[in-house]
């Protein structure tokens, strides 16, 4: 069951770079497409979450869960303003799948975690990643 | 660029969030999570339409449904996957999968050009998510 549950996440985050993508070809404007994704998805979170009650949102999980979306939202609006600029959908992804690097550099920062090696090898080839990626982007 | 840039690093940011909420032992308040997530999303959402002169119309309603449905439906399958399966499973075959399905139905069905860079680029970063969610 975990497995079909694996698989369903990767066809909705595929969905919703290709939904991008073809909301741009349609002129849909970044910010308003930003806007009404999360209107959706709150509600849609809203109706998950019945019937919610005050002990469900304890003080810290309301300021750390409000920046989560606020970086979220930011996020959305970098890929899609990336796909409005000629981006090729395959490399937006790819760079924005990249950024679980930067909780790995951040906890380092913060928690003073030691990645084991194979986690730097990561980092090393996603830095890769990006280099070959933006080879002749400029 | 500028967008690829703020994209990975929104994106990275709100991960280190969630290993945060994780931290101070807030896991398993997942469904709440979600909720302050996507409400504060649409406030800032707000917030950007007004400053920088957006418009909500019709198409942007009618992508924005299919992009908030994925998103919110992507956020909860991963949630219940993580109810049976380790995480080092999950995000590999989550995150690389969805890389790998974008790249091969842009290139194959969208004929998206890419160069022998890009595509080496694509899979070197398909190897640095095994690696950095293995473990």
């Amino acid at each position: 069951m975990g497995f079909l549950f694996c698989c369903a996440a990767v066809v909705f985050f595929s969905g919703l770079y290709l939904a991008v993508g073809r909301s741009q070809k349609s002129g849909a404007e970044p910010m308003g497409l930003n806007l009404a994704a999360f209107l959706v998805g709150g509600l849609l979170s809203i109706l998950a979450a019945l019937p919610l009650s005050a002990a469900q949102f304890p003080g810290r999980l309301i300021g750390v869960g409000a920046l989560i979306g606020i970086a979220a939202g930011i996020g959305l609006v970098g890929i899609t303003l990336a796909v409005k600029a000629g981006v090729g959908l395959s490399v937006v992804s790819t760079v924005s799948s990249l950024a679980i690097t930067v909780p790995v550099l951040l906890s380092l920062l913060f928690y003073g975690e030691t990645p084991p090696p194979h986690k730097w090898f990561g980092v090393g080839f996603a830095a890769l990643s990006i280099v070959l990626i933006q080879w002749r982007r400029g | 660029m500028l967008w690829l840039v703020m994209a990975f690093l929104s994106n990275g940011v709100a991960q280190f969030l969630q290993k945060y909420l994780h931290a101070e032992g807030l896991g398993g308040y997942q469904a709440s999570a979600l909720v302050m997530m996507y409400v504060a999303g649409a406030l800032a959402g707000v917030l950007l339409v007004a400053v920088f002169h957006g418009r909500i119309g019709r198409r942007e309603w009618t992508a924005g449904a299919v992009v908030g449905l994925c998103s919110y439906g992507g956020n909860f399958a991963v949630l219940r996957a993580l109810g049976s399966l380790p995480a080092y499973t999950v995000f590999p075959v989550v995150v690389g999968g969805s890389i790998l399905v974008v790249a091969a139905v842009s290139w194959l069905i969208m004929r998206e050009k890419v160069s022998p860079q890009t595509r080496w680029g694509i899979l070197c970063g398909v190897v640095a998510v095994a690696l950095l969610t293995v473990g």
